[in-house]
């Protein structure tokens, strides 16, 4: 057996095959190692890739949107909003004081009662008949009468009469006298020869009272802390028959041009309603009284909701 | 490079990818992700703003809406006051009403101005508008139920009466106390008037004042008409109603031919329907400053011999025969 530096050529034959063959195996190995790292690098580049191109389409979507969005605003639909809103704020104030003023007018004249041109009637059907009116006078709140009777039992009928028609508001005044007729016209016109007047002592009257009427409520709503004083539309009347009982329902909360305000103080004829009886007309959602006289009732209102406007940028 | 090995090869790869990863962040995806944030928080800045100008548009309609319903609210009110306050409407209108319900017997009758209270906004300024009221003051008179009647030509003793007035005066003279003279009217037909008044516009016309007093035999008939109405420097309607006291109901295209100035001491203006009145408001014994002392004497006279008849002084002759005893008295001039 040939021998090479005293080894047997055959194993070293068999060596070098082995040395190739794991050489080759390991070279395989190293390009199929190789082969993986080219991979996942491109695999990483291209998720990096993809998250770079995918959040440039986000950015750009989201751009669109924003220009998008930006020339729906200063589009002619949003564009003059505010502007709008400036001048319909300015209009409804206008508009609103014109009707304050309007309506303070029309309370002006509603509360000026005429007078009841049927009353002379009534007085007619109740005239006893040893009496006559000699004048009278009717104003839109009160009646004054002068007359004369025979008896005077005739001004107290005559009173009890209209009162049964609910004339007065109140207890009427009277006054009676007899008349001196002797002192008025003198004893000749009386006896004048064989001539006699005879004729009965008769009383002269007066009955003067205030007249039944109706009590007018004036309703002013307001917003409460303004700088200066707003109305919230104009002055409601209500027409209430003096003694009866009234109500203003609905005050606890009151819409006005879109704003939704909450009742915070009440005043009457300049005087604030107090604590307990606002919380109970708030619970209640109603005012409730009795006319005893022509109220002057104000409702001052808080705004529940105020809207900032966001700034633009 | 040749001389690396593959670990230091693949250590070198494995660093250049580690580097490229990291700039792709850095450079890419922080700052894409950093814009976003930026893009986001302005998108949500205009989404916010759309929001509160959509809302914005919503309160502008709803401002819109109120501004509409307070102008139909403002017009209404404006359509319950008379639109213009004409004296000259309502007094005819005051006349008539009184006399189409039966009494015509005017005492008096006067206008006036009432001054209205100035209408404040809720801040306290001063509107520019407000209300005016016209008072009519009337008195009337009843008939005696005896006494017969005249008023206005109604009958007519002028010199121009179709009737002569001799015969007026001859058939009224029968009628004293008689027929229809024999009532006494005007009470009911003044309550009437009164109350066709206050029932025309409840809302601007208001009597208010009644005044019922006797006075030697008949009754005096006064009341006090109140006419409001508004001077509107905002006004929004258009009044297009005619009401009777708002427009002119009266007399047109009256004669004016026999109007004149200033009574003479006879009326001789054939026009007039004072012709051949005396005027009855004159006093001899006055000064005349156009003339001489004496000749002011002189005149005083001379009236006494005609027997204080101005016709005869002057020698009037009249065309159509005047009734000299029943001229109404005109003012002195």
């Amino acid at each position: 057996m040939a021998k090479a530096n005293g080894i047997s050529k055959k194993l070293l034959a068999k060596k070098d095959v082995n040395f190739f063959a794991e050489f080759t195996a390991n070279a395989a190995k190293a390009a199929r190692m190789l082969g993986y790292g080219v991979a996942v690098g491109f695999l990483v580049v291209f998720v990096v890739l993809t998250f770079i191109v995918a959040f440039f389409i986000r950015n750009t979507i989201i751009k669109g949107q924003i220009r998008d969005l930006e020339n729906t605003l200063a589009g002619p639909e949003y564009a003059s909003l505010e502007q709008d809103a400036a001048i319909l704020t300015e209009q409804l104030n206008d508009m609103t004081n014109y009707y304050y003023a309007l309506t303070q007018m029309r309370k002006t004249v509603d509360r000026i009662d005429p007078a009841p041109t049927d009353l002379p009637d009534v007085i007619a059907k109740c005239i006893p008949s040893d009496s006559y009116i000699a004048s009278y006078q009717i104003t839109n709140s009160q009646l004054t009468m002068n007359g004369y009777s025979f008896t005077y039992y005739s001004m107290v009928d005559m009173v009890n009469m209209l009162q049964k028609t609910s004339v007065f508001a109140s207890r009427p005044t009277l006054s009676v006298s007899r008349v001196d007729l002797v002192s008025e016209v003198g004893i000749d016109e009386i006896i004048s020869g064989n001539t006699v007047e005879a004729i009965n002592n008769y009383y002269g009257f007066t009955i003067s009272g205030v007249l039944v009427g109706t009590l007018h409520m004036s309703v002013t709503r307001f917003v409460d802390g303004a700088e200066s004083a707003t109305a919230l539309g104009g002055v409601e009347t209500i027409d209430v028959r003096a003694g009866n009982s009234f109500s203003i329902d609905g005050v606890a909360e009151y819409n006005y041009a879109g704003i939704t305000y909450k009742l915070s103080r009440i005043f009457v004829d300049g005087v604030q309603v107090d604590e307990e009886s606002f919380n109970a007309i708030v619970a209640a959602n109603q005012y409730v009284d009795t006319a005893r006289g022509n109220n002057d009732i104000k409702l001052y209102y808080s705004p529940v909701v105020a809207t900032d406007a966001p700034v633009e940028g | 490079m040749n001389n690396l090995t593959a670990r230091e090869k693949g250590f070198l790869y494995v660093v250049t990818l580690l580097i490229i990863v990291v700039l792709a962040y850095f450079f890419g995806i922080r700052t894409l992700n950093k814009k976003y944030d930026e893009y986001k928080a302005e998108l949500q800045t205009l989404q916010e703003r759309k929001a509160y100008l959509d809302q914005l548009r919503e309160n502008n309609a709803s401002m819109a809406n109120e501004i509409e319903m307070l102008k139909a609210s403002c017009s209404e009110i404006e359509l319950s006051f008379i639109d213009k306050l004409e004296t000259e409407c309502i007094g005819q209108y005051v006349l008539k009403t009184f006399e189409d319900a039966g009494c015509p017997f005017l005492i008096s009758l006067s206008t006036a101005d009432v001054g209205m209270a100035a209408v404040t906004y809720p801040d306290g300024t001063t509107s520019p508008d407000g209300l005016v009221c016209t008072s009519v003051s009337v008195t009337y008179s009843s008939t005696d139920g005896y006494t017969v009647t005249q008023y206005n030509l109604n009958p007519d003793f002028t010199s121009k009466a179709t009737v002569p007035v001799e015969e007026t005066i001859s058939q009224l003279s029968e009628q004293m106390g008689q027929g229809e003279y024999a009532k006494r009217k005007g009470y009911d037909e003044f309550l009437k008037a009164l109350k066709k008044i206050n029932s025309e516009n409840p809302d601007c016309i208001k009597v208010s004042n009644i005044t019922v007093t006797e006075s030697n035999g008949v009754l005096v008939l006064s009341a006090t008409i109140n006419f409001y109405g508004t001077s509107l420097k905002n006004r929004i309607s258009v009044d297009e109603s005619h009401a009777a006291y708002t427009y002119w109901n009266g007399h047109t295209n009256v004669d004016t031919k026999g109007g004149f100035i200033g009574f003479p001491y006879v009326c001789d203006n054939k026009d007039s329907l004072w012709y051949g009145v005396q005027n009855r408001e004159l006093d001899a014994t006055k000064a005349k400053p156009f003339a001489a002392y004496w000749a002011n004497a002189l005149f005083a006279q001379q009236l006494e011999a005609a027997g204080d008849s101005y016709v005869r002084l002057i020698g009037f002759e009249a065309e159509a025969e005047p009734t000299p005893s029943v001229s109404p008295a005109p003012a002195a001039q």
